[in-house]
């Protein structure tokens, strides 16, 4: 099943780009906004919240683009 | 949610840089092949640059490869400011974000994602995108 997640991209004023996830939990969420990291430039701070250490529930995938998680 | 990540914008991608140019409604010259363009300075001191950005009927704004990959700046900014009234450091904020706008909705089409929602406030752009998995 198809696991639906937004990306809330935030571009300010001096091009400084901040990336939030939303609907995921656990580390898939990293994965998920690589892509744009990588494009972008670098990296200069990453803020994880509470959600990120939970369990994932059975059964959701978090598997992206052929990423090898499962 | 889960985690926020913050980067900074370092400009590599020329064809998204010319957008921003674009948008903020500078015109310039660009390099064909190898072949380089002038960026005048003061008092007609020229360099070389891949993109030469009229910033005013005197001087120019080159836009120079570097080795890192990166592009950087190079102007007579004392004479910009005083012929186009933008200065270096506002000159490069503004680019820096129409070119990261440019290359965040770039990305995001490769990736063949949905742009549900665009709002602009305060000189920030907010940007949800929809991803599926």
């Amino acid at each position: 099943m198809a696991t639906k997640k937004d990306l809330v991209i935030t571009i300010g004023p001096d091009g400084e780009v901040t990336i939030e996830v939303e609907g995921v939990a656990g580390p898939g969420c990293l994965d998920l906004t690589k892509f744009l990291e990588d494009e972008l430039g670098e990296v200069t701070d990453r803020q994880l919240s509470s959600a990120y250490y939970q369990e994932e529930e059975e059964g959701v995938s978090i598997s992206l683009d052929g990423g090898d998680h499962s | 949610m889960s985690h926020f990540t913050s980067v900074k914008t370092k400009i590599r991608d020329l064809t998204c840089l010319k957008r921003a140019l674009d948008d903020l409604a500078f015109t310039y010259d660009e390099a064909v092949e190898e072949q380089l363009v002038t960026v005048r300075g003061y008092q007609g001191e020229t360099t070389e640059a891949v993109l030469s950005v009229r910033a005013s009927k005197t001087y120019d704004i080159g836009v120079k490869a570097t080795a890192d990959g990166t592009f950087e700046f190079v102007a007579d900014w004392w004479g910009v400011e005083s012929t186009r009234g933008v200065g270096e450091e506002e000159f490069i904020k503004k680019l820096t974000q129409r070119y990261s706008y440019h290359k965040v909705m770039e990305e995001i089409r490769k990736k063949g994602y949905t742009l549900e929602e665009e709002v602009s406030e305060d000189d920030t752009i907010q940007l949800r995108v929809r991803t599926w998995s």
